[in-house]
């Protein structure tokens, strides 16, 4: 191969590498979303952010941080739905829809309502459950799929 | 007689890694330690992923250029890679050395790729770009190997991509007009 072919193939390579990189970035939101390994919370019909089972164990340290003496103080990987919704900027909201992957039931939460929800991080460090912490951290959604925040 | 004697003298210095020569390798420490501390000096907090790619790839470059020999990149990346680590740049600990030496080594393939017309602006641009996107998907591999949230890993991947191109690429574009201004001048001394 001449070497101007090869310069050819080179710039071919770097705009296939780009244009895969926002392909590849597009296909694992979009994977990992559908199997609750990446949450987006979406406000106004934005995804504000993404959360995941390794955001959900910082946040949990950062909650122990700043509020000790919480419940959550023994377990390193829960984070409080208040805490949650803090950290990623959202202060005034009607209800917080939390839908689970699957064909698990959804639930609409009133402000009132979320001061014993917790998010929880499996212990197969992929996914996270929603917890009330009211009955013994019984789990309302298994594997969260999507936190939805109505104004 | 003498002079057989002088060639067998001689041979262990020739070859002392790589085949190359202790000045070579001497030069190319210096190139390493050049792109260390040039990463200390001037990383700047404008938020831009990649941007030390501009004199990271680019000072790699040069040094390839200089001593085009198989190896020399890979020598300079161990280098830089360890005295990363010895600053403490980066939070991937002891691993952060891979970052270094994989861009090294894959500039020593590419070289040959191009028959090593390093100083060739187009060869620059794609061997500079590729050389910093390898060192991105070393983050992200080191990334995952140390269990870094997924959401850091995946998210703004392509941006990241686009900016460590467009940053390589530039200094691969500076190591080019470099080389076609430094090569003339050190080939009598430096090339062997």
């Amino acid at each position: 191969m001449t070497f101007n072919r090869r310069i050819v193939v080179g710039i071919l390579v770097l705009v296939l590498v780009a244009g895969g990189a926002f392909l590849l970035e597009h296909m694992a939101k979009v994977q990992l979303s559908r199997n609750g390994r990446l949450v987006p919370v979406i406000q106004d019909s934005k995804i504000i952010a993404y959360l995941d089972a390794g955001t959900i164990r910082q946040l949990s340290q950062q909650e122990r941080e700043l509020r000790p003496g919480q419940d959550n103080s023994n377990n390193h990987s829960e984070v409080s739905l208040s805490f949650m919704l803090g950290s990623t900027g959202v202060v005034d909201y009607q209800y917080i829809e939390v839908s689970g992957v699957g064909n698990s039931k959804d639930f609409k939460l009133n402000p009132g309502d979320i001061e014993d929800i917790a998010l929880s991080a499996s212990s197969n460090h992929h996914t996270f459950a929603l917890v009330n912490r009211a009955e013994g951290n019984r789990v309302m959604i298994q594997k969260v799929a999507k936190v939805y925040v109505a104004n | 007689m003498a002079k057989e004697d002088l060639t067998t003298d001689s041979k262990p210095v020739d070859s002392f890694i790589f085949n190359l020569g202790m000045a070579d390798v001497i030069r190319l420490t210096m190139f390493g330690t050049l792109i260390s501390v040039s990463r200390f000096v001037f990383h700047f907090p404008i938020g831009l992923p990649g941007h030390t790619s501009v004199y990271w790839m680019g000072l790699l470059i040069l040094g390839k250029g200089l001593i085009p020999k198989f190896g020399a990149g890979t020598i300079m990346g161990i280098v830089s890679g360890l005295l990363a680590v010895v600053f403490g740049l980066g939070k991937e600990g002891p691993l952060l050395a891979f970052k270094c030496i994989v861009p090294g080594a894959l500039l020593d393939i590419l070289a040959i790729l191009f028959f090593k017309k390093l100083e060739s602006i187009w060869v620059g641009v794609i061997i500079g770009a590729l050389i910093s996107w390898s060192k991105l998907l070393t983050s992200i591999v080191l990334g995952v190997i140390l269990d870094i949230p997924m959401v850091f890993l995946v998210m703004g991947f392509a941006y990241a991509t686009l900016l460590h191109i467009v940053f390589g690429a530039a200094g691969g574009v500076l190591a080019a007009i470099l080389l076609k201004r430094l090569k003339p001048r050190l080939a009598a001394s430096w090339q062997t």
